[in-house]
């Protein structure tokens, strides 16, 4: 993960199906252990709303979900896989067992 | 107003629309760990004004041409203020090239990004009633200076010289602020915003125009006798802004 560690991480939250802001930060949490800075996790949305990875659905009790659109899953695969085989050939390489 | 609420207004107004009150209830949730990170996503949005929520990919590439072209005017500025201040910039130090020469390089992609008036005369009036409306503070206080000096005796003029000075370099500064303004907020029933295919020649010309200023500033440092911290400041402000110039190219590409 490069500048867009934000972005991949909002992506994966979304993997599951839609969220609202605050519940992808606890998706986020669980899954690094830290939260997002509030300015961050919003500017990650509004930068994957722009790229046309997420889209916003109706607001649900005042909150706004967003979930990903097809570009979305795509993309999300797309690095998931990368950072896979850059994760297991790194792993290898230190002859740790990757199951 | 509490803080967190003057840090969530600190974001441009079409992501506060969006996003604001979901971010201010996050960020009051995480108390004042999360002011230094509102502050720095507010500076990074007004920075990239292509990723803010839009209507259409026009309304963007608007956006892009108003930030272009706001750093184009600041560039001169800081061209103008440094060339009138240090002479070694207007010297032909360099040989082929001036700051001027970089000015009129940089007028072409100015020209190029610049929003067309559509061909209309409700485009017309609109646009002469925004401009006359933006610009006739500059011009009284640009036009109250010019006849104050060709009319006060030189005695009183040499005992205010300063103030006169100060009020040239305002009346640049506002017209230039007003100028990007006109430029930014003006409708899209006005104007039509330049195309994908006119904005990145435009916007690379005036970062190769911003990148040629920033050299001979930093190169005429050295150029006379001894350092001189007038060129390496007008080098590096050009140069941070040559790198904005390329922020925005590279958000084209991305969004």
């Amino acid at each position: 993960m490069q500048s867009n560690d934000a972005q991949t991480l909002v992506l994966c939250a979304l993997s599951k199906g839609p969220l609202h802001g605050y519940a992808i930060n606890v998706a986020i949490e669980e899954l690094t252990g830290k939260r997002l800075g509030p300015g961050s996790l919003y500017g990650a949305l509004a930068r994957l709303e722009a790229k046309g990875l997420i889209e916003l659905l109706d607001e649900v009790d005042r909150a706004r979900p967003v979930q990903l659109t097809a570009q979305g899953r795509q993309v999300l695969e797309q690095e998931l896989r990368a950072m896979a085989r850059v994760a297991d050939a790194g792993l290898r390489g230190l002859g740790v067992s990757t199951a | 107003m509490s803080l967190i609420r003057a840090l969530v207004r600190l974001h441009p107004a079409s992501f506060r629309e969006r996003w604001g009150p979901a971010l201010e209830a996050d960020a009051r949730a995480a108390g004042h760990r999360s002011w230094p990170n509102l502050l720095a996503s507010a500076v990074g949005l007004w920075l990239h004004p292509v990723v803010w929520p839009a209507k259409s990919p026009s309304q963007r590439h608007h956006r892009a041409a108003a930030m272009a072209f706001a750093l184009t005017l600041a560039t001169w500025f800081v061209g103008r203020a440094a060339t009138t201040n240090d002479p070694r910039l207007t010297w032909r130090a360099h040989r082929t090239l001036t700051v001027a020469d970089c000015a009129a390089f940089m007028l072409l992609g100015a020209v190029l990004i610049l929003p067309l008036p559509r061909p209309t005369w409700h485009a017309a009036a609109t646009l002469v009633r925004k401009s006359l409306r933006a610009l006739a503070a500059p011009a009284a206080l640009g036009a109250g200076a010019l006849l104050f000096v060709r009319t006060a005796h030189p005695a009183e003029l040499s005992a205010i010289r300063p103030l006169v000075t100060a009020v040239y370099w305002l009346t640049l500064a506002l017209t230039a602020i007003q100028a990007a303004r006109i430029v930014a907020t003006v409708s899209a029933s006005a104007v039509t915003p330049p195309s994908p295919a006119r904005l990145r020649p435009g916007i690379a010309t005036l970062a190769a125009g911003g990148a040629l200023t920033a050299w001979i500033g930093l190169s005429s440092t050295t150029a006379g006798h001894g350092f001189d911290a007038l060129s390496a400041a007008t080098g590096g402000c050009v140069l941070i802004l040559t790198g904005m110039f390329l922020s925005i190219l590279r958000d084209l590409n991305e969004y």
